[in-house]
């Protein structure tokens, strides 16, 4: 699903030249659930915004679904990540304007979905994440927790073959970071790709690879007990 | 998807809400302001636009070169109209139309002998058949053909026939024209009422072959004397052009005068078209408005607009940082540019929409109390004034894409990763932004507008407080149309017996009269032969001490109903080559209209006309040829005063509609347009000024919440109060530095080009600029002031706490 090869990021401003990622080489496969570990700056989110298509590589190659993109523009890529590609972040990012629905509903909007279809697919979601009961509520009458599986929802809703989650328990508590560990372990059992950053080793568990990034350089790969490419 | 882009407006619109209201308050002043205009200028341009074939019809206007100057006149020659219609190939119609504006003739009706009601009508006109083949009537009864062919015949307006008959059913009812010295007038004919957008506003319109069999016409009906109050309108036939009517009218001054007087003299035709532009002549109407005028409403107009927009644009992007994140997500959710533009455009059109709604409901509440200000009244017409709903659309338009492509394309161009981590900070770039920039345009509109209703003020200010020459309060101005001396001698000496009154004098026009009796006076001495164009009053003995002129020289002239002296002024003196030596212009003689007499004494200069116009020499000489008593009251019993001269009025005249007014009041009058320019003005100066201030708070309400952090960063550092006030009040006291730059020639052309219009005229001095400066200084801020104070006052550790 994912081919990175020599993958390099550099930041530069007029007097810097910050390189985030240098020569990272991954390859993930469809069904799988990588973990990204590393300290604050190893360049985890940087290469998950590339993964995600929120972003160019400076250099390397990446290749997605088959497709090389490395140095599409915004609008291709944005075209390839739609309905594809699902985010979930550590401060949720719902839209404080909407209701939970339309929340969920957002991606299926930019698909150009009818309202009928739409209303079908997010109240599925909904459902999927018990969630349904809170349709018409606005995002700050949520808990975290609640948020979250609003946000995973919102990722789900379009039958994304990969989910990218940044550090998505950051913001919780232990039971509700568990909560949304579980509900994350059922999609993959379910299919779904997971490509997830984190601090946490307790979350790391629940992939089957670990990634570690050092300065922009992936130091280890280790597979999880238990789990098998 | 649109649905969902309206719901989010909607809701961000509520949680705004200050901002809400500065958005759409600001928006939709800007838009009552371009309705309203927009209505103004569309009354302006339907003038007689309904007749039929406008384009062929015309007035006879001419143009003379006297002493050097070119002096245009609306007015001709009584016979003209029949020789145009005898005379020159291509016109279908031709008509004298006969109004004389010095004389409002009083319209009697009787019923048996018994008067039932009489009416003082200044919208009366004498006028031949052909009149209603060229200017189209609704005719509610009568026959168009026949109902002027004979003398003594008339027909009225509907309104006209209710107010003096009480009813529109009034063929064949006969009415006294003025006094009863006329036969009977026979109504032939009911129309309608000429529609407000008309320069041709009467409501009695009678056969021009009564006035001529009464001799009432024209002392002369010759070629040589011109009047105003005679003009020629005529109709061409189909495919004649201007320029070929208007060589056969050079022609017939040949023709019927001299080639002499054809060298001086041009007539020419005005297309119907321009009769309510042209200033050069003036209208029955008596409002001429030039189309540069509705230009420069237009222009302001849209200004307005356009400062209302720019509001919004910087609003808009200042608050756009608060939304970096919605931006963000839209794009990560897969949501492209172009579908985010087109968002917040969605956005903009609903505020817009908002807007205009509440801007064309109030407009309509706008105009039902405007005409008191601007003497008509526009009106709207939503449902069939087509080119107004075009415009609504426009604006609709012009707002959405001028408002709303700007942040649209600001907020959509966000980089999603930064977008989502809260990473983009409001700029506040140094140099020139764009939104500095759009703050210098509004400034600048807004300080251009300031400027110029300064001026006008302190122009009008200056024309009220100027020495006209003579004592223009406490006197009362009665028109009166007798010319039997003992009956107007009793008025007199029935007035004089008051203790109320001080002193009543006789003349054909006052001090200071639109109306001018003129013409050339000739003085020779020693073989040197002075003629030049002049002013002449017929006066009384009383003149000079009822009005208050100051006698320089000489003495006061002696009653008399015929010129047997003049006193003359110092403009006159000057012209004579006496400006230094008035005594010795005492006893030299000189003659006006061919009636030589001495000058007996000379007087301090004063205005006769509005100061529009410069000073002229004048001749003042006793004749029995009055219309005007002046009455000197006791201004501390002005109320009881003006009940004597009413109850002796209706004795003297018991013909006569009692009418006054105070001379000083009719001198006011004479600047009605410029007070009616200034209040419109004054009213756009002040939406200007809110539509300013509105952004300005708004702005500094946001720059306050956001830069809060920055605040108290300061304050712990050791800034004191001062400091955090100069970091508000520096860039905007440069701003407004920068606009009154750009501001103050612009204004200096625009209001030196009005100013031009006045022979008295104020210096276009530095100070009334400083003024305005101070002004807008003052209103910004009192405007950020609140706001940045509270923010200066704030506590620092409230404002780091949050971090």
């Amino acid at each position: 699903m994912i081919q990175a090869k020599n993958l390099k990021k550099v930041y530069s401003t007029e007097e810097v030249e910050t390189t985030a990622l240098n020569n990272v080489n991954i390859e993930i496969k469809e069904g799988e659930f990588v973990a990204i570990m590393g300290p604050s700056g190893c360049g985890k989110s940087t290469l998950l915004n590339i993964m995600g298509l929120l972003d160019n590589p400076s250099d390397g190659e990446y290749h997605f679904l088959g497709h090389d993109v490395s140095n599409k523009t915004e609008r291709e890529r944005a075209q390839l990540r739609k309905g594809n590609i699902g985010f979930i972040f550590q401060s949720f990012n719902l839209i404080d304007e909407l209701t939970v629905f339309e929340n969920v509903e957002l991606p299926l909007l930019y698909l150009g979905m009818s309202a009928d279809e739409r209303k079908e697919k997010a109240e599925a979601a909904l459902e999927r994440m018990s969630m349904m009961h809170r349709r018409n509520h606005f995002p700050q009458q949520l808990s975290g927790g609640q948020q979250q599986r609003v946000a995973i929802a919102r990722a789900v809703v379009a039958n994304a073959k990969l989910i990218l989650a940044d550090e998505p328990t950051g913001n919780l508590d232990s039971d509700h970071g568990n909560e949304v560990m579980k509900v994350l372990a059922e999609l993959n059992e379910q299919g779904t790709t997971i490509v997830m950053v984190t601090h946490s080793p307790h979350d790391a568990d629940y992939a089957m690879r670990v990634i570690h990034l050092f300065d922009g350089h992936v130091v280890t790969e280790n597979m999880q007990e238990g789990f098998h490419v | 998807m649109f649905k969902n882009y309206i719901k989010i407006a909607f809701r961000n619109l509520l949680k705004n809400k200050s901002q809400t209201v500065i958005n759409v308050g600001g928006l939709t002043l800007g838009i009552i302001c371009a309705i309203v205009i927009f209505l103004i200028i569309q009354f302006d341009l339907s003038f007689d636009k309904w007749h039929e074939d406008p384009d062929r019809i015309y007035r006879v206007v001419r143009h003379e070169t006297e002493f050097g100057k070119s002096v245009y006149y609306r007015g001709g020659p009584y016979p003209l109209a029949e020789a145009v219609r005898n005379d020159v190939t291509g016109i279908e119609y031709s008509t004298l139309v006969f109004n004389n504006l010095a004389n409002e003739p009083i319209i009697s009706y009787y019923d048996n002998g018994n008067l039932v009601k009489k009416l003082k009508e200044s919208d009366f006109a004498f006028v031949d058949p052909d009149y209603f083949n060229i200017l189209t009537y609704t005719w509610l009864s009568g026959n168009p053909e026949t109902a002027i062919k004979n003398p003594n015949t008339a027909v009225v307006t509907q309104s006209f026939a209710l107010k003096l008959f009480g009813t529109t059913d009034v063929l064949g009812k006969s009415v006294v024209f003025n006094g009863g010295t006329a036969a009977d007038i026979e109504i032939t004919g009911v129309v309608k009422d000429m529609p407000e957008n008309s320069d041709f506003p009467f409501t009695f319109i009678g056969a021009n072959s009564t006035m001529d069999r009464n001799g009432e016409t024209a002392e002369n009906p010759s070629w040589g004397s011109n009047s105003s109050s005679m003009q020629t309108y005529v109709k061409l036939e189909p495919g004649f052009s201007e320029e070929q009517i208007n060589e056969q009218l050079e022609a017939l001054i040949v023709k019927y005068r001299n080639e002499e007087v054809a060298a001086e003299l041009d007539l020419f035709l005005q297309p119907l078209s321009e009769i309510h532009f042209d200033s050069r002549f003036s209208n029955y109407n008596g409002r001429v408005i030039e189309k540069s005028m509705l230009l420069a409403l237009g222009i302001i107009g849209l200004f307005l607009l356009i400062a209302a927009c720019i509001n919004f644009i910087n609003l808009n992007t200042a608050i756009a940082v608060s939304r970096s994140k919605e931006v963000g997500l839209r794009k990560t959710l897969g949501g492209t540019k172009s579908q985010l533009m087109l968002h917040f455009f969605g956005e903009t059109a609903f505020i817009t929409l908002i807007a205009l709604v509440l801007g064309v409901g109030l407009s309509e509440i706008v105009l039902q109390n405007i005409s008191p200000v601007l003497g008509f009244s526009p009106e709207m017409n939503l449902l069939s004034n087509v080119e107004l709903q075009l415009f609504i659309v426009s604006i609709f338009l012009l707002v959405t894409l001028l408002a709303g492509w700007y942040p649209a394309q600001y907020l959509s161009n966000f980089n999603p990763i930064e977008a989502i981590r809260n990473k983009i900070q409001s700029n506040y770039g140094r140099g020139l932004t764009l939104r500095r920039g759009l703050i210098v345009v509004q400034f600048t509109i807004t300080q251009v507008l300031i400027i110029c209703t300064l001026i006008m003020a302190s122009q009008i200010r200056y024309f009220q407080n100027q020495d006209l020459g003579f004592e223009k309060e406490a006197v009362v101005q009665v028109p009166i149309q007798n010319e039997n001396m003992p009956i107007l001698n009793v008025f007199k000496s029935s007035l004089l017996n008051k203790t109320t009154i001080q002193n009543v004098s006789f003349s054909n026009t006052g001090t200071t009269n639109n109306s001018v009796w003129g013409g050339n006076y000739i003085m020779i001495e020693d073989s040197i032969r002075h003629e030049n164009s002049g002013q002449v009053k017929f006066i009384d003995e009383n003149f000079i001490d009822t009005y208050g002129l100051t006698l320089l020289a000489g003495t006061n002239i002696q009653p008399s109903d015929t010129v047997n002296a003049y006193i003359v002024n110092q403009s006159f003196a000057k012209e004579v080559g006496y400006g230094d030596n008035l005594s010795g212009l005492i006893g030299k003689t000189t003659s006006m209209w061919g009636t030589e007499a001495p000058i007996v004494g000379v007087v301090k200069d004063f205005n006769t006309q509005s100061l529009h116009e410069g000073l002229a020499p004048v001749l003042l000489a006793p004749r029995k040829s009055f219309f005007l008593s002046a009455v000197k009251i006791n201004t501390a019993r002005t109320k009881e005063a003006l009940g004597d001269i009413e109850r002796a009025f209706n004795t003297a005249f018991p013909d006569l509609v009692f009418e006054y007014s105070f001379l000083d009041e009719s001198i006011e009058s004479m600047y009605e347009d410029e007070q009616r320019t200034a209040k419109i003005m004054n009213a756009f100066t002040l939406i200007a000024i809110i539509i300013g201030s509105l952004g300005l708070f708004g702005l500094v309400s946001y720059m306050s919440t956001t830069r809060t952090k920055e605040i108290g960063v300061r304050k712990v550092l050791g800034a004191n109060l001062l400091d955090i006030l100069k970091l508000f009040g520096t860039e905007l006291a440069l701003l407004t530095g920068i606009s009154f730059v750009i501001a103050a020639p612009i204004s200096w052309y625009l209001m030196r080009n009005w100013l031009e219009e006045f022979a008295y005229k104020i210096e276009l001095g530095i100070g009334i600029f400083l003024l305005a400066l101070s002004g807008i200084l003052l209103i910004s801020v009192l405007t950020i002031g609140y706001k940045s104070l509270r923010a200066a006052l704030s506590n620092p550790i409230e404002s780091l706490k949050s971090e």
